[in-house]
């Protein structure tokens, strides 16, 4: 997937969501291929592999579509976007008679700390295999977790995003970042550290 | 400087803060090699998460999308109108009107009496083969109430003679 820089991303969303709202409904489409794979992956990381994400995406960019015309640009339409696919979400998983408090605290405990995990070999990305391992060893984290890790490394969201997207206190952002970078070292130990592996 | 906390090598990494000392951390690096090495596998760490694109939704999809909103889109007055209905006519409020509405008709049927029972008039009829007769006592304005179990006031009473018997014109 491309991956525009943010600036250019924001540029080109703005000019979509002007078009939009000023009678262009074709322009939905564009802001639909910008953010479909997107949307879908955060649906996927709230709750984890779903034979109904396309359904829930598609309700998402419905809500967007009608919500759209009283959004503000004050924050920004990435942020609102995954506001708004968390609480669908949530509604999903409370009309399946599931807990919806997503991110309210629970699965947030550090796999380990971060000390520990200086690796002895570099991971080559390159290598299908890695890619393959890294995917599964996120795929195996918490929900917030998984949603930390792709708001703050993916999406490269700021404190304050990565806080409004989840819902959750701006200074809790930090430790949730780390605790979920702990937890994913702790998946990834056979990659990282080998040798540790090995020994122990 | 001293070594990092976990929060700074956070910061160091993830925070667009302007306000961090980003310099001073870097000259930290330099100089302790504990530090360095945390922060570079923090920093591949980092690099591997990010390495995880989206999983890709199945082609088609902005189509089947765009065509299930141009289907909302050209049916928005049966929408609405049931919407409307549902908002400003509510079961709960029709069953209220009509409570209500019973009240009103009860209270002003109460007030006014319009309904209460009412002794019925009583007619007497006279008649004579001469000039007209009439029965006084039957008459009498101050006749006690409860006369001929009937109520003084609601009286009515015809005197009829020979003369205008086939008539009957002779309302007193």
């Amino acid at each position: 997937m491309e991956h525009l820089d943010k600036k250019g991303l924001i540029e080109l969303e703005n000019t979509l969501i002007s078009r939009f709202t000023g009678g262009d409904a074709e322009a939905f489409a564009g802001l639909v291929e910008l953010y479909k794979d997107r949307v879908h992956q955060f649906i996927i990381c709230i709750l984890g592999p779903d034979r109904e994400a396309e359904d829930i995406a598609q309700e998402v960019f419905i809500q967007i579509y009608i919500s759209l015309g009283n959004f503000r640009c004050e924050a920004a339409f990435s942020t609102w976007a995954y506001s708004l696919t968390r609480n669908v979400c949530r509604r999903r998983l409370r009309d399946r008679g599931r807990a919806a408090d997503l991110f309210g605290g629970a699965g947030d405990e550090a796999g380990h700390e971060l000390r520990d995990m200086a690796p002895s070999i570099e991971i080559k990305l390159e290598n299908e295999e890695t890619g393959k391992t890294i995917r599964a060893a996120v795929a195996g984290l918490s929900p917030l977790h998984r949603s930390v890790i792709f708001l703050s490394c993916w999406e490269h969201f700021s404190y304050a995003e990565i806080a409004e997207a989840l819902d959750i206190p701006v200074g809790t952002v930090r430790s949730r970042i780390h605790n979920a970078m702990a937890a994913l070292a702790q998946k990834l130990e056979p990659v990282l550290n080998p040798d540790r592996g090995e020994r122990q | 400087m001293n070594c990092l906390s976990k929060d700074e090598f956070i910061d160091y990494l993830f925070s667009e803060d302007r306000s961090i000392d980003r310099a001073g951390m870097e000259g930290h690096f330099s100089i302790c090699a504990g530090c360095r090495a945390k922060m570079e596998a923090l920093k591949q760490l980092k690099t591997a998460a990010a390495s995880v694109a989206p999983d890709p939704l199945p082609g088609g999809f902005t189509a089947r999308l765009m065509g299930k909103l141009a289907e909302r889109d050209a049916a928005p007055q049966a929408a609405a109108v049931p919407a409307l209905f549902t908002r400003f006519f509510r079961p709960a409020w029709g069953f209220g009107l009509a409570a209500f509405a019973v009240a009103m008709y009860a209270g002003v049927v109460f007030l006014t009496g319009h309904r209460a029972p009412r002794p019925a008039t009583v007619e007497a009829l006279y008649f004579s083969d001469g000039p007209a007769t009439v029965n006084s006592a039957f008459f009498a304005p101050e006749a006690p109430s409860g006369h001929n179990g009937v109520p003084g006031g609601n009286r009515a009473g015809y005197v009829y003679t020979d003369s205008c018997e086939t008539a009957r014109c002779g309302i007193l």
